[in-house]
């Protein structure tokens, strides 16, 4: 029965107006092109780094999706503050709950929106993998195939999803904690830079090591000692207790956003209303 | 149009600015000492873009402009020129006395006249707020002080009385009109007729991005 | 000068830029204080410790050139430029004035770190039970001349960030610019750098190389990176023609265009030009990396090492090969010259009767010569006996050339 006041519900929480308002705000394009160079340098990796003689088609779509999904914590914060704080920011969300849109609702497209992009940049990655694939075995000529020779395990493929996961669901809390941008993208990859300072002291100061607790990020760091090629700026921690860690991290993160996102002010900042 | 007037301090002739698919253009105008020109007509009918063209803000693509005699273009800034934009420009964490002050020496300009001026525009109780706490009437005299620091010869306004309230409104029309019988020039953009009457402007009424009709005495 | 002072002054009012200068602060003090480290047996003075060699100073002048691109970009995102242009100062002025706060706002953040190296250094000496009674002892510093030297290092950052800010014009894509042409100083872009060494070439025409090279004449960013031994052969003099090269592309870039941008472009052909910017560098990056990085890579990465190892024919395949034939006392038909050698000769009996260990890969310095070690236990003596095989290519796989043995050690007795 249609309603006969307030606004429709939205028909496609993915609609282009709606993916246009999110997708184009401050830092899409940093976003874009890192994902892209990314997952150009997933495609040309094996060839240059790694001694394989050339690299599936296929193989290069993999691995460029693979690389996306473990950078993700370097381009996924500014999709995060576009899909979960902008429109908290520029005070759309108060328009919006005026208009007769949940706040339960609006949050839950937010967090729909980000994990859809997030993974349509992991395969826009993988399509960058294929362009840097298909012109590596160009300038640099070896066996050159469809399938998937040269890509990464199904493991390491699987955990660089499982990063992704947990990268947006980290970035998307601290963004609803922290409500403005800067100030998300500051605590979001200081900390980031914060945890690289850490382990680089780790490496002369072993005994420090129960202080890689204290980041959220060292459950999916993804240099690990025990299989990176340098132990400067790995991790020490096991999977288990890494994954442990992260357990805690996110949970204390989401009871802290569940308690501060119905309290953030839901009105443009003041240079907005200026602008 | 030109109205032909020798001792024009702002003088544009056959100007034509692009701002991506939108064009304007070609107008001509000039405004002598003291005299009042008002830009008036529609949102999206170029009054803004003429505005931000004649201050050199924008590139035209074709006419010549000359304010205090002195060539304007995207590459020559204008000279004796106040400004009050669409948009306030402050550092807006910074105080209201402390941007100013940053004005002056941005511009190596003395700082002798932030004191009076707040004094002039009502701010003095607030000026050492954060900017981020001034209301919008409050924002928009801290505009006009910096408008005024450099004791201008042409004030170029952009739509002065939005967000205003009749006091605000009224103390706006009353600074101006007392800046115009100093000598000041003025060119305005802007829908409100009342506030262009209350000038006594000259008006030109745009559309589409030219002007319509014949200019008015 | 004021002015560069009270702009720089506004800009670090900001909550966000406090924010991270304090971050900058707690990651210097991370990495500088060294309580923990346990190294400290000598008491060291003060300006030892706080001048001594570390990586911690390539965060202050990374932090620094994000700082300057954050004011750079500042300037004309909240449209003060356009108010400044009114009032008479034309883009070239303003840029100027950008520079000049750039590079306050640099050397502030210079003079931050290293007081936050002092007072790092003074947590670790009153820290690990030392007084902080100066004494020559302990870590050598850099020479005196590398406080002040870092100094102006950290203003040229700030102002090449600057440049950067006021050429795009938005803080963000500033900040992130400027970390992307100065993150190469960071020290994981130089282990990265230890398997690709091409990169440390690229590394010397980004401005953060160029800087280093500029200031640590004739070293550049691989000696100050210090993890990894190459050297790049540029001087002082390149460096700063990579750097002024630099500036003078973002100089253009920023006086180029009117005060306001006067150009709006629908949404598809902002994707579309995105999307061709991407295509363009991913396109431009596999054409050039690939066959420098492809030659410069260690013989273990090599394709044809790669490719012989999964035949089994590679060099330690070989050992291996000759090794079971010798420990089952057959004569290995095919690896060896014919009448090379006699297996009952006892020169062989450590690998036949005892433990062998072949490579591993990881401690062969080529792959023509493979190191086996042979521990051979009699009653409570163990003998350890090293084996150098010395192999040469033969088609697609290896032929034994020469074998060179001698014990390494005898240990008598239980040892554990």
């Amino acid at each position: 029965m249609p309603q006969k006041h307030g606004v429709q519900p939205i028909e496609s929480w993915l609609a282009r107006p709606r993916l246009e308002a999110t997708l184009l705000g401050p830092g899409w394009r940093f976003s874009a092109l890192t994902v892209m160079i990314v997952g150009g340098l997933g495609g040309i990796w094996p060839v240059a780094a790694l001694g394989a003689s050339g690299s599936g088609v296929f193989a290069a779509f993999v691995n460029g999706c693979t690389a996306t999904a473990t950078a993700s914590l370097i381009w996924l914060p500014p999709i995060a503050f576009l899909c979960i704080g902008r429109d908290t920011e520029l005070g759309v969300r108060a328009i919006e709950i005026s208009l007769g849109l949940g706040p339960r609702g609006l949050q839950a497209r937010g967090w729909w929106n980000l994990y859809g992009l997030a993974f349509a940049a992991m395969l826009v990655g993988g399509f960058a993998g294929v362009v840097g694939g298909v012109v590596t075995n160009v300038s640099a000529p070896g066996r050159f195939s469809v399938g998937l020779v040269g890509s990464v395990g199904a493991a390491q493929s699987g955990a660089a999803l499982s990063a992704l996961i947990v990268v947006a669901l980290l970035c998307g809390s601290l963004v609803e904690i922290l409500g403005d941008r800067r100030s998300s993208l500051i605590a979001i990859w200081g900390t980031q830079l914060l945890t690289l300072a850490l382990l680089s002291v780790l490496y002369f100061a072993p005994t420090l090591a129960f202080a890689q607790y204290l980041s959220p990020w060292i459950g999916i760091w993804p240099l690990r000692a025990s299989s990176s090629m340098s132990p400067l700026f790995s991790s020490q921690l096991s999977y288990g207790a890494g994954g442990v860690a992260l357990a805690i991290w996110i949970v204390a993160i989401r009871i802290v956003a569940a308690i501060m996102t119905p309290r953030r002010v839901s009105l443009p900042s003041s240079k907005e209303r200026q602008e | 149009m030109d109205d032909g007037t020798d001792s024009a301090i702002v003088r544009a002739t056959g100007i034509v600015v692009e701002r991506g698919s939108f064009r304007a253009g070609p107008v001509s105008f000039s405004i002598s000492e003291g005299e009042a020109l008002a830009l008036v007509g529609p949102n999206g009918s170029g009054k803004s873009t003429l505005l931000l063209t004649t201050l050199g803000l924008l590139r035209r693509v074709a006419g010549s402009l000359e304010i205090n005699g002195r060539p304007v273009s995207h590459r020559e800034p204008p000279r004796g020129v106040g400004a009050l934009l669409s948009w306030p420009g402050f550092y807006d964490w910074l105080s209201g006395s402390r941007n100013l002050i940053l004005a002056c020496e941005g511009n190596r300009m003395a700082q002798g006249r932030i004191g009076p001026l707040l004094d002039e525009v009502g701010l003095s109780a607030a000026e050492h707020r954060p900017v981020s706490t001034y209301s919008t009437g409050m924002t928009k005299r801290l505009e006009l002080a910096r408008a005024l620091l450099f004791d201008p010869a042409v004030l170029i306004l952009d739509e002065p009385t939005s967000g205003l309230d009749d006091g605000a409104w009224e103390w706006l029309a009353d600074s101006l009109e007392a800046r115009r019988s100093d000598g000041c020039s003025l060119l305005v953009a802007t829908h409100d007729h009342e506030f262009v009457e209350r000038l006594g402007a000259r008006n030109i009424r745009m559309n589409s991005g030219k002007f319509e009709g014949d200019l008015l005495p | 000068m004021i002015l560069a002072l009270r702009e720089a002054r506004a800009v670090l009012g900001r909550r966000a830029i406090r924010l991270a200068l304090v971050v900058t602060v707690l990651a210097v003090l991370i990495g500088t204080t060294r309580v923990y480290s346990g190294t400290l047996d000598l008491s060291p003075s003060l300006f030892a410790l706080a001048t001594s060699d570390d990586q911690s100073r390539y965060i202050a002048l990374i932090a620094a050139a994000m700082l300057g691109a954050e004011a750079g970009g500042l300037w004309h995102s909240t449209l003060r430029s356009s108010y400044s242009w009114v009032a008479g100062s034309s883009i070239t002025q303003q840029t100027l004035q950008r520079v000049s706060t750039g590079f306050v706002l640099g050397v502030l953040c210079g003079i931050i770190y290293w007081l936050s190296r002092v007072v790092g250094s003074v947590i670790t000496i009153i820290g690990s039970g030392h007084d902080l009674v100066l004494r020559d002892a302990g870590l050598v510093p850099i020479d005196s001349s590398a406080v002040w030297r870092l100094l102006v290092a950290c203003g040229l950052a700030a102002a090449t960030g600057a440049l950067i800010g006021t050429a795009t014009r938005r803080p963000l894509a500033a900040v992130a610019g400027s970390f992307v042409l100065f993150g190469s100083l960071l020290p994981i872009v130089g282990s990265f750098a230890a398997r690709v060494p091409a990169i440390v070439s690229i590394q010397s025409f980004a401005p953060g190389g160029a800087l280093t090279t500029l200031l640590e004449s004739n070293a550049g960013i691989s000696k100050a990176s210090g993890l990894i031994a190459l050297r790049s052969p540029r001087s002082a003099f390149g460096g700063a023609a990579v750097l002024l090269s630099w500036c003078a592309v973002l100089w253009v870039v920023s006086t180029f265009d009117t005060v306001l941008r006067s150009s709006s472009t629908s949404v598809s052909s902002r994707l579309r030009h995105t999307g061709l910017a991407g295509v363009g560098v991913i396109v431009a990056i596999a054409l050039v990396l690939p066959p420098l990085a492809r030659e410069a890579l260690p013989w273990h990465l090599q394709p044809s090492w790669l490719e012989a190892k999964s035949r089994h024919a590679s060099s330690i395949d070989v050992v291996k090969s000759f090794v079971a034939s010798v420990s089952h006392g057959r004569y290995p038909v095919g690896l060896v010259p014919p009448k090379g050698i006699d297996v009952s000769d006892p020169f062989w009996a450590p690998l036949i009767q005892g433990a062998v260990v072949i490579g591993p890969q990881r401690e062969m310095s080529s792959p023509s010569s493979v190191p086996v070690v042979a521990t051979v236990r009699t009653g409570s003596r163990h003998t350890t006996v090293g084996y150098s095989f010395d192999l040469e290519p033969q088609g697609r796989s290896w032929r034994l050339r020469k074998v060179n043995g001698a014990v390494l050690r005898v240990v008598n007795g239980h040892t554990g």
